[in-house]
């Protein structure tokens, strides 16, 4: 019992414990969601303002570089105008641009047909490079059909477009490497097109430059070529082998394909894509060679600083709310203690220890109310326990008393039952109570037998003193020789001379001659006997309704008399027998009564026949309470 | 025992290789799935079954060799071009062979920057093509139609037209044009026009020989012939693996390409091979009044001056 109650306070504790902890941890959870988001969208912000000036930075230093070649072409473009007007080699040109210039790994000068000042062939081109890891130009002359320059874009788009161009990256077969080139057309003193003057990059420069760029441990950086062709990739094998569109037409990837387009349509943005299941920003801006230059950084990474923030933040508000948890409980916990005692000091005094201590509280508070109570309950319960204790004593007193009254009540009532050659009586009285106010009597006077049976208004002590006196009444009047009626008229009229309890009983009082079997007899209000004849016929005797004794003094009682025949059986009862009931509510009635008398034998003795009657009572009420006295009273002649 | 059974086996590997028949090959452009099917013959060795060595010459991006040049100065023994290529050097006196007429259909296609529904609407167009040749049944088509663009020769019109050096290019359905498309995303079909559409549906891709290497080495050429269409024909079969093949020739020839346009492209060149009219891939068929019609078409275009026998032409 006692882990119970601890139980109890525990649960209490714990139950108020949880429910603030739930409380702050919901305000602490709408907190951090607010932080969280505030913190994310000033980093995101903050990472990709980042990563933009990074790329920005490296496409200033590619600018740089394009600048610096761009600035070049146009000084070897004046040198190649006035060597070539003169009709001299310019071999000596290309050469010292490639010398001037380390970033230039190849330098040529490609003729229009016949343009040549200096050669007469068709198509004539003059080309400088530097071979790795030497730091001496050679120059070649190409042109024919094994290197029809006139078709090659480097060549021939500059040409069309009239202006200098920056090739796609290709692969130069003269220096076996990729490049890009760039080429300016070169006109003469008379504007008409001379050729092409190209100065070849090799890529790596570009792609070193642009691979450096990493503001993120992960993130990674694309160059992307205006025909779509990786230009710089991470995956080295999708270099000018694969465009942006690739993966998204291989696999039919419409959302891909509109953010590749869209990358490659705009001059500068941002754009979120997720691959795998993980999200990436890529940051993109054309340079001024209309390539692409792209970072692409994993979101992860982007807000690993916000991450930072936010698990620290949930890290100190999850310890802190662990603390509160703690703190809470234990306060509440001291908070509940006084409970915990009431508690076992109400479960003492359930026990039976009535002086069970209450300990004392020092708050003013529930606690304090709830002391208060009990205390109150104890002193309640201890007043009502020394009350009931007199009482007790009162009632055992009392009860005593009625036990001898009740003894005293089965002594004035006939034991002794004769059974002579001329009757056979018998009778049975069970109270309701320990003291009832049923009655019966009978004694045998010269060859007269008399006989009464009698129910006395109202239960117990009362109806127990108004019995009494009625039998001592019947004895008495009927032992003075006068007729039924004049003996019920002047019981009645003993009864009804300062009857101040307004008490009554219903009497049958008979005088049966036995030689002659007449019966004389008058009803005072009682239940109708029963006259069961030798044949075995059952009914009730039909007797005037006079009133019940003690109710209208000087009250006229009338008589009759009946001619009984030997064999014939009397049954006299009180109403505990017709107005027995059973669980059902049932009334044992005054049809079944008729039904048992007829249905035992005339030869049946009194005795027999009165403990059947009273079995087949209790066989119908089937243990249910007693709410009346019997009483049956049977005569055999 | 064991030294006479190396040396039974050296002596079959000499014979072998011995009885083997040497042919020189060259496809006519860089290595693509346009030829896909000689790359599994020689793979899977067909070639080999029929006891030829045969030598497979690639081109590279920067060449201008015209292959069927190369036939009739000996340097090469089979080659491939298109049928009318083939016959416009035949007519001019270049005495090849038609062997094995490969594509039935022509992907012929000009791209524009511009909306082009009509054939007109080229008109005045400054238009790349190859400065080697092909485009033909776009020359048939602008004639026809009294259309008169500004032709710009070139390597590869790609760059070109992506630089807005010209308003459109000439361009195969399954190579230009996919370059194209994966140059930029997305092109809009009614930026294309098929000259197929216009009824110059002229049959593409063959397989030609010298009229010398033909007579000389008619065992030759047949076997070179039945290997090829079997090699085809397992190209058809296993796509997967002919574009892994590829993409090797195509990586160690350093072109630059990628695995999904290889794939697109080989399923285009197995689409021209079908046959409209049987919905087959019908190998070495050429339809005589087809081929009688590209003669007066390629006469109209000047570019033929007397027609080609199509018995001395067709083997």
């Amino acid at each position: 019992m006692s882990n119970r109650v601890s139980f109890i306070s525990r649960s209490i504790s714990r139950k108020l414990s949880r429910k603030i902890v739930l409380l702050t941890l919901l305000i602490f959870v709408l907190a951090m969601i607010a932080v969280a988001v505030v913190s994310l969208i000033a980093i995101h912000n903050e990472s990709i303002g980042n990563a933009r000036g990074a790329l920005r930075n490296t496409s200033l230093d590619i600018e740089s570089l394009l600048v610096n070649v761009e600035s070049a072409g146009r000084v070897t473009t004046r040198s190649i105008i006035h060597f070539n007007s003169e009709g001299s080699d310019i071999s000596h040109v290309t050469e010292d641009a490639v010398l001037s210039d380390k970033t230039i790994s190849g330098c040529a000068m490609a003729f229009e047909p016949h343009k040549s000042a200096h050669s007469d062939r068709e198509y004539y081109m003059v080309a400088s490079y530097i071979s790795e890891g030497e730091d001496v130009a050679r120059t070649v002359n190409l042109g024919g059909t094994d290197y029809d320059y006139l078709t090659m874009d480097w060549y021939q788009i500059p040409k069309l477009l009239d202006k200098p161009y920056w090739s796609e990256p290709y692969f130069d077969v003269i220096t076996s490497q990729t490049v890009t080139t760039y080429s300016i057309p070169v006109y003469d003193d008379g504007d008409e097109l001379v050729g092409i003057l190209k100065f070849d990059i090799a890529l790596t420069w570009l792609t070193d430059m642009i691979s450096s760029l990493q503001p993120y441990p992960s993130s990674y950086n694309i160059l992307i070529g205006r025909n779509g062709s990786f230009i710089s990739h991470i995956q080295r094998e999708k270099i000018l082998n694969e465009t942006i569109f690739s993966e998204p037409l291989a696999e039919g990837n419409e959302k891909a394909l509109g953010m590749a387009m869209e990358i490659m349509s705009q001059q500068d943005g941002l754009l979120h894509f997720t691959f795998k299941g993980k999200g990436y920003y890529q940051i993109f801006e054309k340079l001024r060679n209309g390539w692409t230059a792209v970072i692409v950084c994993p979101q992860s990474e982007v807000y690993s600083d916000a991450r930072m923030i936010n698990i620290t933040l949930a890290i100190v508000a999850l310890l802190g709310i662990i603390l509160m948890y703690l703190g809470c409980k234990k306060i509440i916990s001291r908070s509940t203690m006084p409970l915990t005692e009431f508690t076992n000091a109400a479960l003492t005094m359930a026990k039976g220890n009535f002086n069970a201590t209450i300990p004392d509280v020092d708050s003013q508070d529930e606690i304090r109310y709830l002391h208060d109570s009990l205390c109150y309950l104890q002193s309640s319960i201890n007043t009502y326990i020394k009350e009931l204790k007199a009482s007790l004593v009162s009632n055992e007193k009392f009860e005593n008393e009625l036990n001898i009254a009740s003894a005293i009540q089965r002594n004035m009532l006939p034991r002794e039952f004769p059974k002579t050659s001329d009757f056979d009586l018998y009778a049975a009285l069970f109270p309701a109570k320990e003291v009832g106010g049923d009655l019966y009597d009978f004694y045998v006077k010269g060859d007269h037998l008399y006989f009464a049976i009698g129910d006395v208004s109202g239960k117990g002590v009362p109806a127990a003193l108004f019995m009494a006196i009625t039998r001592s009444a019947y004895r008495f009047i009927s032992g003075m020789g006068m007729n039924m009626e004049q003996v019920e008229r002047n019981i009645n009229n003993a009864f009804t001379e300062g009857n101040e309890s307004g008490m009554f009983v219903t009497m049958f009082i008979g005088c049966l001659d036995l030689k002659t079997l007449e019966l004389e007899y008058c009803n005072a209000g009682h239940n109708p006997i029963v006259v069961v004849s030798p044949s075995g016929k059952a009914d009730f005797l039909h007797a005037k309704a006079n009133l019940a004794a003690g109710l209208i003094g000087g009250f006229q009682y009338q008589g009759e008399t009946l001619q009984l025949e030997k064999g014939s059986r009397l049954i006299l009862y009180t109403d505990g027998i017709s107005e027995a009931e059973n669980r059902q509510k049932e009334l044992f009635g005054e049809d079944r009564l008729l039904e048992y008398s007829a249905s035992v034998p005339v030869t049946t003795s009194a005795k027999d026949f009165t403990d059947g009657l009273l079995d087949a009572v209790r066989g119908f009420t089937d243990g249910n309470e007693q709410n009346d006295d019997i009483t049956v009273l049977t005569i055999r002649v | 025992m064991k030294k006479l059974s190396l040396a039974a086996a050296a002596l079959f590997a000499a014979i072998f290789l011995y009885g083997q028949e040497k042919v020189r090959f060259m496809p006519a452009w860089i290595p693509q799935a346009q030829f896909a099917g000689f790359y599994m013959a020689q793979e899977k060795g067909f070639y080999a079954d029929e006891g030829l060595d045969v030598e497979i010459s690639n081109l590279s991006i920067s060449s201008s060799v015209n292959p069927l040049e190369e036939l009739s100065t000996g340097n090469i023994d089979i080659c491939t071009s298109q049928l009318v290529q083939g016959t416009i050097s035949r007519s001019k006196g270049n005495p090849i062979l038609n062997i094995l007429q490969i594509a039935q259909n022509s992907s012929l296609i000009c791209v524009s920057h511009t909306p082009v529904k009509n054939l007109s609407d080229l008109d005045g167009l400054r238009i790349a093509r190859w400065k080697s040749g092909h485009g033909e049944h776009a020359d048939m088509a602008c004639r026809e139609f009294g259309v008169q663009p500004k032709w710009e020769y070139t390597l590869t019109g790609i760059n070109l037209f992506i630089s807005r050096a010209v308003d459109a290019m000439i361009a195969y359905r399954f190579s230009e044009y996919l370059q194209l498309l994966f140059a930029k995303g997305r092109i809009p079909s009614e930026n294309v026009i098929d000259f197929g559409d216009f009824g110059f549906n002229f049959p593409e891709d063959a397989v030609f020989t010298s009229e010398t290497f033909y007579n000389e080495h008619k065992d030759a050429v047949d076997k070179f012939v039945r290997a090829s269409i079997r090699g085809w024909q397992y190209a058809a079969a296993h796509r997967d693996e002919t574009v892994d093949v590829v993409m090797r020739y195509a990586l160690d020839n350093h072109n630059n390409t990628n695995h999904a346009m290889q794939k697109m492209m080989l399923d285009e060149i197995l689409d021209i091979q079908v046959d409209k009219d049987s919905g087959k891939a019908t190998f070495g068929h050429v339809d005589v009044e087809s081929f009688d019609q590209m003669n007066e078409e390629l006469s109209a275009i000047g570019l033929i001056e007397n027609p080609v026998n199509y018995k001395d032409f067709i083997k």
